[in-house]
């Protein structure tokens, strides 16, 4: 029985390592978007046919943010995140599947992610900029604003993580409480509306960590 | 709320494996194949403009060989113009030198044969003057006429410088006859005078030997055996055509 619908459910132990229902989503979100990738691009040609399209819409579509946003290429960073925006997307709308809670409905996935944004700061920023002129960044622009800046860090870093997992695991409990109290097919509208929901805070997350990285390059401001 | 530790950093790795996964799987394939297209595209932009200069280049190069072409039609023109010229001055020079000849040759022809109906007009003057002259003299008696003609070969011996009248009877001396031709016979009496008055002129051993000769046409000749002294009418009109440049026709 779960004592707090906050709480992951452990559904096995690999030795001294509980695996939570987040972790297994997960896994799941993993294997569909790998073998969905793989079987899209195993044929890949210069004359691209609509499946190829989509795909490359999606990867220059998300490439063209990145740019807007840090004005350099985007190539380095499409990687992590190009995958956060479409782990986010594809997590936050598999609340919506029958029996699936959304990894990103639990605090743990939207703080790992965080997590990864925070140090993904840094090491771009690092590498950007150099160790020192990195850390002399932190008082600009007076010496006077360094420790506002260092809480920044660590208080949007937990802004990010906090508003995903209250936005997701707040759009699921209304669903349950509806479905509960109302019928199966009252919610339908509130899934509708779940579904921007998480194509939003999928882009808030992505875009801000966009920035974020942008600001620690030192060509863009954060927003 | 509970932070489930284990939790977060499986799906720190999990998500780290996601990226790998889409890196692999999605981005790089995905960027290969657009990569592949712009490098195409290039490719293509690259041979448009190659050949869009080599058809410049094949354009100049065709306006330099049309440009050549109006030059060499130039030239060839101005070439065939000053050949034209050259031969139509040539033409004329000739035609003009033809013609000049033509004129000159017209010019001489007309001078001859004006020459000549002048010769001719001029014989025929001289020849009615002789016939008026003949019919003239054929109404004077011819006592006359011979005395006429004697007293000029007096005035003419007279008038002759010594030495050559000396070397005239020198030429009667050596046993020279004299030959008297006059253009009508004298009388018998008249050639006597004619005699005596000779003897006087010339010396006493001259021996004249009268003979007649009409076509004199008047007047008398003294045959010396090495002069002859012409007082005939017939000399005077030779003297007379020499004068006026007709030459001797033969009659």
């Amino acid at each position: 029985m779960q004592a707090s619908p906050l709480t992951s459910a452990v559904l096995f132990h690999l030795g001294p390592v509980a695996i939570t229902r987040p972790v297994v989503t997960t896994w799941a979100i993993m294997l569909g978007l790998a073998a969905t990738c793989r079987a899209a691009t195993r044929r890949l040609r210069p004359r691209p046919d609509s499946r190829q399209a989509v795909l490359e819409i999606i990867v220059t579509g998300i490439a063209g943010q990145i740019e807007d946003v840090i004005r350099k290429d985007a190539r380095p960073f499409l990687p992590l995140l190009g995958t956060l925006f479409i782990f986010l997307v594809t997590a936050n709308l598999s609340g919506l599947l029958p029996g699936v809670k959304a990894p990103t409905a639990t605090i743990e996935t939207p703080a790992a992610l965080a997590l990864i944004v925070f140090f993904s700061v840094h090491y771009f920023g690092i590498r950007s900029r150099g160790f020192r002129g990195y850390l002399a960044s932190f008082a600009e622009p007076k010496l006077i604003m360094l420790p506002l800046n260092v809480l920044s860090e660590v208080t949007r870093t937990f802004s990010l993580m906090v508003r995903l997992f209250g936005n997701v695991m707040s759009g699921e409990f209304v669903i349950a409480l509806v479905v509960a109290l109302a019928g199966l097919f009252v919610p339908i509208p509130l899934m509708a509306l779940e579904i921007l929901v998480g194509l939003v805070q999928a882009y808030i997350f992505t875009i801000l960590a966009t920035v974020f990285i942008g600001a620690a390059l030192g060509d863009a401001k954060a927003g | 709320m509970h932070l489930d530790g284990w939790t977060i950093a499986l799906q720190i790795v999990n998500f780290a494996i996601l990226v790998w996964l889409l890196h692999r799987f999605l981005y790089r394939p995905i960027l290969s194949v657009i990569d592949a297209r712009k490098v195409g595209v290039q490719r293509q932009y690259d041979d448009a403009a190659a050949a869009a200069e080599k058809a410049k280049a094949g354009l100049a190069a065709i306006e330099a060989q049309r440009a050549g072409i109006v030059a060499e039609r130039e030239a060839t023109l101005k070439a065939a113009q000053a050949q034209a010229q050259d031969a139509a001055t040539a033409r004329r020079t000739q035609a003009e030198r033809e013609a000049q000849a033509l004129l000159d040759a017209t010019r001489r022809t007309l001078a001859e044969e004006r020459e000549v109906a002048l010769d001719e007009a001029r014989r025929v003057a001289l020849d009615l003057g002789a016939a008026f002259a003949r019919r003239l003299l054929a109404d004077v008696p011819m006592q006359l006429r011979a005395e006429a003609w004697i007293q000029r070969i007096e005035q003419h011996v007279n008038a002759l410088p010594k030495p050559q009248i000396d070397a005239l009877a020198g030429q009667l001396a050596g046993g020279g006859s004299l030959t008297v031709v006059t253009a009508a016979p004298l009388a018998p009496a008249t050639s006597e005078d004619w005699r005596g008055r000779l003897r006087r002129l010339l010396g006493n051993g001259v021996a004249a030997s009268f003979e007649v000769d009409p076509a004199l046409i008047a007047g008398a000749e003294l045959h010396f055996p090495a002069a002859v002294l012409s007082f005939s009418l017939r000399s005077a009109l030779e003297a007379a055509q020499s004068e006026i440049g007709i030459h001797a026709h033969a009659h």
